[in-house]
């Protein structure tokens, strides 16, 4: 197993290289092409700044360089540690990572473990049985899916915030402030992982292994979560990458509805504000967090899946 | 004290009414062996012995004991406590019916901590003794192992060892041998036997009256939801009193002389004529020299999967492939069929065979080989196109093919899903034959099939290579069908080809040792042995 599992890590940090080569790419090509001056971004409010001014700034920042030598140094400096300044914050582009990467990784993981719970739960729960529970539990996880998330989380603040008064609407504030964010951020994202949970659960309780146990007198509630939850978290395993992609993306909107300091609000303002090396920093960070979740479902789901381990398939072609 | 004692059962579902008034009894240290065609309701009444009849399944019975206690109020929790307890059940491995992801160990120690309380070090302890009680070698070192690791065999004993873990005084065992080898088969039929001798009362499930004649002490013979014979073993078997049992014996190959007809279906194959000149009798269609095929295993060493096989398949002749699991017979289809190529030697097609639609194959699992959307006319379209018919006349060709398997013009517009075990595979054969091959490989295409099903097919692939001149290369792990078959037969044994020659004297009068081993273990009709077929 240990050489399968080496062979796998190598032949995934090629093709990391490649993606994240990729993505430094697409970024540069795509922030140059966008309209507007990064100078203006350093200058900030300061309307009558003089030709020469600008020159300068834009002889600092490398902007004057020809376009390929731009390109070369964005490839070739995140690989010397050096991310570059923030032209908006004027701060190392590290430093700003580096405090707004907390209260993300709270709002992220928060998110995921309560996703998880409502999967593992409603999907185990409602598995291979019919009925209006079902039916109604199934109904809720589409509606969680489908509703946009801004929408969700302004919801949760007009009834829990606005109305009720219980939970904080705005800021980092401790526990309290990360409820709702965690929820809403939850909601959609426990909504699709029950769905697949159920699916394979469905699948899974049809299999004659389940009759087997029954048959061994095995309750169900021990048939459900010692045995069928593992096979049922094979395919969630696999959907990581893309849970990770989505829990991105929902960073961005609820931090921005909820106000909330971290890497998805402060990617919104960079990008408007073409500040090139926060942008680039930002892309570079969710790169290699996809490289490592995808690196971790590949391993995870060979521990969960002894099949996966073996020379089976040459056993199998020998028949 | 009797394992089982039911009077009356019935299982209805929704629109049908699967199980009707069925009884009987199982005494302790007795096997009653319950045989009947797919669809005859012998599985549903297996689950209902235990409680575990789908949702929707409504079970009644005027009596209902099992291992002496009266089940007919248990609540689902009383059921749940019997299971494993009083009532074990082994079901057919070939499924998975063990956790795929689970050790061994894992799953014997579940299986006994449900019944016992046991310290960890006695749990090791009686896994490793449950396992040597049903002969699995080497125990200790299973526990550790995952089902996928063992063979076929062995994963049926492991399954047997679970359902003994709470030392149930009855056992139902539903096909528990089907799929296996006839080696490990007859062996998994004695370890079977053994249980019944050592006191537990059996209740073995069968689509197979060989089989169940070797262990049997009673035969009970069920057909649409009804038992139509009950007796003795030898009495059923050897002089069966009910013209369907009579009909059951009948199909079953070995009883008849080679060649000759099984079944009364009727195939229609004048109106189709291949739209090539008919092969030469005898003139060679694929030719095998020396051929061999290596698999790299992940980890890095090599698996010998075929090694320096010599064979010939000559038009218009069967050849009968025989062979335990695993000892290449699959490679060698695959082979032939172009899907792999040799790593050494040669495997040369010749003449009409030369075409990739020359060589058409027909497969076990006649569900899984066909796509579930598609219907038969679709099939049968997508398999005409490809044998370079047009268009406009690929509808009366598959008339004319349904015709040729024996089947109405109505199937056309049904999905695989919807047809019968045997219509399904007539579909394969038909959809087999729609290229007008010049070979046909059929790697285990009666396997899965009913005694009386299995006959039809046999009959229509005689039939198909008497009317075209096909080339037949017959796949099987059982004997008595290829018997019946083959005009040649090739033993294949880890890979390479042991013995081969005209099929009675390889049969008839073996000369290598593994050939002996494969015939000896052929289950046979008690009436077969006394000589009365």
């Amino acid at each position: 197993m240990t050489r399968q599992l080496l062979r796998v890590t190598a032949h995934r940090l090629w093709g990391g290289v490649l993606v994240l080569w990729g993505a430094l790419t697409v970024t540069f090509l795509a922030l140059r092409a966008a309209p507007g001056d990064p100078v203006d971004t350093v200058l900030g409010p300061q309307v009558g700044a003089s030709p020469q001014l600008r020159e300068r700034i834009s002889a600092e920042l490398g902007l004057a360089d020809p376009w390929w030598l731009q390109y070369l140094r964005s490839l070739v400096r995140p690989l010397t540690g050096d991310l570059g300044r923030s032209y908006q914050l004027a701060q190392d582009v590290g430093d700003v990572l580096a405090s707004q990467l907390g209260p993300t990784a709270q709002l992220a993981l928060a998110a995921t473990g309560l996703a998880a719970a409502i999967a593992v739960v409603t999907a185990t729960a409602t598995a291979g049985r019919g009925g209006a529970v079902a039916a109604w539990v199934s109904g809720g996880e589409l509606l969680a899916v489908s509703a946009p998330l801004f929408w969700v989380g302004l919801l949760l603040l007009s009834v829990f915030s606005f109305q009720l008064r219980w939970l904080p609407a705005a800021g980092a504030g401790g526990v309290a402030g990360l409820v709702l964010p965690a929820v809403t951020l939850a909601l959609p994202l426990g909504g699709v992982m029950a769905q697949v949970l159920r699916g394979a659960l469905d699948r899974t309780l049809e299999q004659p292994y389940v009759t087997t146990l029954r048959a061994r007198g095995l309750s169900e509630v021990a048939v459900r979560l010692r045995h069928c939850l593992r096979h049922g978290a094979v395919p969630l395993i696999t959907m990581g990458g893309w849970l990770v992609g989505d829990l991105l993306t929902g960073t961005v909107l609820v931090e921005t509805v909820f106000a909330r300091p971290g890497i998805g609000r402060t990617l919104v303002t960079a990008v408007i504000a073409k500040d090139f090396p926060v942008v680039t920093a930002v892309v570079l960070l969710a790169a290699l967090l996809f490289l490592v979740i995808n690196l971790l479902v590949d391993l995870v789901s060979l521990v969960v899946d002894p099949r996966l381990r073996q020379p089976g398939r040459a056993r199998e072609a020998a028949r | 004290m009797t394992a089982l004692e039911v009077a009356d059962l019935s299982v209805t579902f929704p629109g049908l009414h699967a199980v009707r008034g069925v009884s009987l009894r199982v005494a302790a240290g007795e096997c009653l062996a319950l045989v009947g065609e797919s669809g005859s309701g012998k599985s549903v009444t297996a689950r209902a012995l235990l409680g575990l009849a789908q949702r929707q399944a409504r079970v009644s019975a005027t009596r209902l004991e099992i291992a002496g206690r009266d089940a007919r109020a248990w609540t689902r929790r009383d059921w749940r406590r019997a299971r494993g307890r009083l009532v074990g059940f082994v079901q057919q491995d070939a499924l998975g019916a063990l956790d795929p992801l689970r050790r061994i160990g894992q799953e014997l120690a579940e299986a006994l901590r449900l019944h016992h309380r046991l310290t960890p070090a006695r749990l090791c302890r009686r896994s490793v003794e449950l396992l040597e009680s049903v002969g699995v070698p080497d125990p200790a070192r299973r526990l550790d192992q995952y089902p996928h690791e063992l063979s076929g065999g062995l994963r049926q004993r492991v399954l047997i060892a679970t359902a003994l873990a709470g030392r149930p005084a009855f056992l139902v065992a539903d096909e528990p041998t089907t799929a296996l080898d006839t080696t490990v088969q007859r062996q998994l039929l004695a370890l079977l036997r053994e249980i019944t001798e050592a006191g537990t009362g059996v209740l073995l499930i069968s689509h197979d009256l060989a089989a169940v004649g070797a262990v049997a002490d009673r035969v009970a013979v069920l057909r649409d939801g009804r038992i139509v014979e009950q007796g003795p073993t030898r009495q059923v078997l050897g002089a069966p009193a009910h013209e369907y049992t009579r009909a059951l014996l009948a199909a079953v190959p070995s009883a008849h002389a080679p060649g000759s007809r099984l079944s009364t279906a009727v195939f229609d194959l004048a109106r189709v004529s291949p739209s090539r000149p008919p092969a030469g009798s005898g003139e060679p269609l694929v030719r095998l020299s020396g051929a061999g095929k290596v698999f790299a295993r992940p980890d890095g060493t090599e698996l010998v999967a075929l090694a320096g096989v010599d064979l010939t398949v000559p038009a218009g002749a069967v050849v009968g492939v025989v062979g335990g699991s695993g000892s290449g017979k699959s490679t060698l289809a695959r082979l032939i069929l172009g899907l792999d190529t040799p790593d050494q030697g040669s495997v040369q097609r010749c003449g009409h065979a030369d075409r990739r639609a020359g060589v058409q194959a027909v497969f076990q699992d006649p569900l899984g080989s066909f796509d579930p959307r598609y219907t038969v006319r679709r099939v049968l379209a997508e398999a005409l196109a490809a044998g370079g018919v047009p268009r406009r006349q690929r509808p009366a060709h598959a008339r004319e093919l349904l015709a040729a398997v024996g089947l109405a013009a109505s199937v056309l517009d049904r999905r695989p899903l919807d047809l019968s075990g045997g219509q399904r595979q007539r579909v394969a054969v038909a959809r087999a034959l729609a290229p007008a091959p010049a070979l046909l490989v059929c790697d285990e295409a009666v396997s899965a099939l009913d005694v009386s099903v299995q006959a039809q097919i046999v009959d229509l692939l005689l039939e198909v290579r008497r009317a075209w001149g096909l080339g037949v290369l017959f796949i099987s792990h059982d004997l008595g069908v290829v018997r019946h078959v083959s005009d040649h037969v090739v033993v294949v044994h880890a890979g390479r080809v042991v013995e081969a020659g005209p099929a009675e004297q390889v049969l008839g009068a073996p000369a290598h040792e593994h050939t002996r081993q494969l015939l000896a273990a052929v289950p046979r009709l008690p009436a077969l042995q006394a000589g009365q077929a």
